[in-house]
């Protein structure tokens, strides 16, 4: 991380400050919050006003993601589709809510607001595997078959 | 990718290889071509899986062949979709081509022989070409014929990864025509009589905006095209750019020359991961042949453009929102004015415009205002582009004339559109609401949908019907607006909380069955009404204006349904969890006591082998019951 920071160059200008993040998260996964309080001296901006910006917008986590990392599409077509009320028993399930990881690293879940392939709704993604037209029985065989 | 140095501007305006409309590229081949359309749909359908089979069937084999990817023409439910032409013989097309059939099949087709039926799409026919006997043209398909694809005209024509193929289709015409023979002000004239209007929903004349822009005198002007386009169930903008990058880039060029700016910047969202990439590869496509950049054409204009990867908010489609996630603030609206087009982007005059009525700028340059006019209706002009998904047959993006109904649409995404089938359509995602099919034949036009307080926004259209509730779409909705809410101004943070207590508490059972909890439920209705004034009236952008339409529409139209969920407690789409009532069918039950051990509140009561009886004030409605009984023996309602 520090060598991240490092390789920042010298004069940030504020309108960089999302890119920066993003490149982070890309790099690492995840916002770290000791980074956030490491670029605020750097750039001089306090740190709860980039912890601000970056809460704000959907992309940004601040835990690590799960070694499963489990996307949900939550469009519109897809929730219609949806029947057992699947996310619910998702959280359920898997005990964990939007953007969490469980406490010993293994999963990780994500809404995703639309995923653009609504006919084959609902789907799920499992780091980058797709499940298309998931039930509650297909989600707990996917689940079970994680290691 | 070849590189396009030598192609001057003059090469591309003398190019005049006219390709006939709904032709896949080129006929005089001589080794098979492979189209194979790879959207961010048919990538979760697998067509990589499929590309890669399709890859070592022919290594395997030892035989040349040419793959071009291409965009999606519309048809998700097809997907993965593959496209075929063996040299002499007519395109065929075929669907769900997963990788275990891709031998077979190409094994059939390379020897001349159809493949079976039901993978058959239809055909290109060309008269140079021996067409394959007995299968439907592709222009004949009900889907395709009554669509006026205008701005999709060549997407799954078109080789997205290469500029060439879009040159080859008479693209970047429109722009060197105004580059050498319009100033900017007739540029914004020509726009102007077009009477287009911004398609991301506000409806506002695109001219206008850019004369504004125009005369206000600044050192600096930005141009930024929204391609943060983030409706649940809204694609369409995406599938444009995946399918025909270059066509969008041409409109951005245009509106940078209109408004005399330098700087061009697309905003789209970062998961949009395929559609960033091939406009990434068509940015540096488009510079490399000197149409974008430094000193184009030796015209001494330069425009550069970048791509700027949202992270991602709704309410960042709001113009002044964006802006100011632009210049890296949280992604929150102003109060309007002053307007973009005097103090947008670092204070300089802007323009923000959306995807899809950016696509249409190349057309009306081309062919002149008056012949854009000819299609539409009285005060919109032009064609619509709708994300069609739910409860239909053929779920995908459809291009539909102005001024056409909800039935046009239905009768070409539904196989038989009987009156009945279809209970609701939302249109117009979030902010968006429902139509009941008495209005079905209501013309989707700006002005009626003004007069009728209604929105069709970014042109989401869901249809819904018998099994879906009302009161859980709306409910849906509002979660995503409550979730979404930048929280700047109270209507909208506070009145989207109130609302989804409000939708919450009528979608649950109450813990008594008193008379005055059912008032209090009552109550919640006609507050949610005076909320919903309240928002629309008071809210700072268009987000918080527009979220109630859900509310009203499904008030003004399903009240009843809302009143079986107040007072029977009944969701008649059993969708609503809580206010499903669980009970056991005495004929089929057998006895065998699973129900009642499993069930976490004792609530299902009997002895073994005989009928069980669920007590429905214990009853937790958490459907173990249902899901363990192997008889059939509880009944939901």
């Amino acid at each position: 991380m520090q060598n991240y920071i490092d390789s920042l160059k010298e004069h940030i200008e504020k309108r960089e400050l999302l890119s920066i993040l993003q490149n982070f998260q890309n790099k690492f996964g995840y916002i770290d919050l000791n980074f956030i309080e490491q670029l605020s001296k750097r750039i001089n901006v306090p740190a709860g006003k980039i912890y601000g910006i970056a809460s704000f917008y959907n992309q940004f986590r601040f835990k690590p993601k799960g070694r499963h990392h489990i996307k949900i599409c939550s469009g519109a077509a897809c929730h219609i589709k949806t029947k057992d009320n699947l996310t619910s028993e998702i959280y359920k399930i898997l005990n964990l809510k939007n953007k969490e990881t469980s406490s010993d690293g293994k999963f990780s879940i994500e809404f995703i607001p639309c995923m653009g392939a609504c006919a084959l709704g609902p789907i799920i993604a499992v780091n980058d595997r797709y499940f298309m037209n998931v039930s509650l029985n297909d989600f707990k065989i996917i689940i079970s078959n994680l290691d | 990718m070849t590189i396009l140095k030598d192609y001057t501007y003059k090469k591309i305006f003398q190019s005049e290889k006219q390709l006939p409309d709904n032709t896949l590229y080129e006929y005089n081949i001589n080794v098979p071509h492979i189209f194979v359309e790879k959207s961010s749909c048919s990538i979760i359908a697998g067509i990589d899986k499929t590309i890669d089979q399709i890859k070592s069937y022919f290594s395997e084999n030892n035989m040349e062949y040419e793959l071009v990817e291409v965009g999606s023409k519309g048809l998700c439910e097809y997907d993965p979709v593959v496209s075929i032409q063996v040299p002499g013989r007519a395109i065929i097309s075929l669907k769900n081509i997963y990788s275990n059939i891709v031998d077979s099949v190409l094994d059939s087709i390379l020897n001349n022989i159809l493949p079976e039926r039901e993978l058959i799409i239809g055909q290109y026919s060309h008269p140079e070409l021996n067409s394959w006997s007995e299968i439907t043209e592709i222009s004949d398909i009900p889907f395709f014929k009554k669509q006026t694809r205008r701005l999709l005209k060549d997407i799954g024509n078109i080789d997205v990864n290469s500029i060439k193929s879009y040159l080859d289709y008479g693209g970047y015409k429109s722009f060197g025509k105004i580059l050498t023979t319009h100033t900017h002000s007739e540029v914004c004239d020509i726009i102007e009589q077009s009477e287009l209007r911004g398609r991301g929903g506000g409806g506002f004349y695109t001219g206008l905006k850019w004369k504004n822009t125009l005369n206000n005198n600044a050192e600096k002007k930005y141009f930024i095209c929204n391609a943060d386009e983030s409706d649940p169930g809204s694609f369409a903008g995406r599938m444009l750019i995946e399918g025909n990058p270059h066509l969008l880039i041409e409109g951005i060029l245009i509106g940078t020359y209109a408004i005399n700016a330098n700087e061009a910047i697309i905003y789209i969202r970062n998961t949009f991961d395929l559609a960033i990439k091939r406009l990434k590869n068509a940015i540096k496509q488009a510079e490399i042949s000197g149409l974008a950049g430094e000193d184009i054409f030796g015209s001494g204009i330069n425009i550069h453009l970048s791509v700027f990867a949202s992270p991602g908010a709704y309410v960042c489609g709001e113009e002044t929102a964006l802006i100011s996630s632009l210049e890296g603030h949280r992604g929150m609206p102003s109060p309007k004015p002053p307007y973009p087009s005097e103090y947008g982007l670092f204070g300089y005059p802007t323009v923000v415009n959306n995807v899809e009525t950016l696509c249409n700028i190349p057309y009306i340059i081309k062919e002149g205002p008056e012949k854009f006019k000819e299609l539409g209706s009285q005060n919109s002009y032009g064609t619509k582009l709708f994300s069609v998904s739910g409860k239909v047959d053929f779920t995908g993006m459809v291009e539909m004339e102005m001024g056409q109904t909800p039935n046009d649409i239905l009768d070409i995404t539904k196989l038989q559109n009987n009156p009945g089938d279809v209970k609701a359509i939302h249109i117009g995602g979030p902010s968006g609401g429902f139509i009941h099919p008495d209005d079905f034949n209501m013309n989707i036009d700006f002005d009626t949908f003004n007069n009728n307080n209604m929105w069709f926004g970014s042109g989401s259209f869901l249809v819904l019907d018998e099994e879906n509730c009302i009161v859980d779409v709306t409910k849906y909705y509002i979660d995503f607006i409550n979730n979404e809410s930048c929280g700047k101004c109270i209507p909208c943070r506070e009145g989207s909380q109130r609302l989804l207590e409000i939708l919450t508490r009528i979608t649950e059972r109450p813990r008594t069955n008193k008379q005055h909890e059912t008032l209090l439920r009552f109550k919640g209705v006609t507050q949610m009404e005076e909320v919903s004034k309240l928002m629309k009236e008071t809210s700072l952008c268009g987000l918080g204006q527009n979220a109630p339409n859900s509310i009203i529409s499904g008030l003004k139209y399903f009240r009843q349904e809302y009143e079986e969920h107040i007072y029977e407690k009944r969701c008649d789409a059993v969708i609503c969890r809580n206010l499903k009532e669980y009970s056991i069918n005495v004929d089929n039950c057998v006895g065998c006591s699973i129900c009642s051990k499993r069930c976490p509140s004792d609530a299902v009561i009997g002895s073994q082998r005989t009928a069980h009886f669920i007590i429905q004030e214990r009853c937790i409605k958490c459907g173990i019951c249902e899901s363990v009984c192997k008889f059939n023996a509880i009944i939901v309602r």
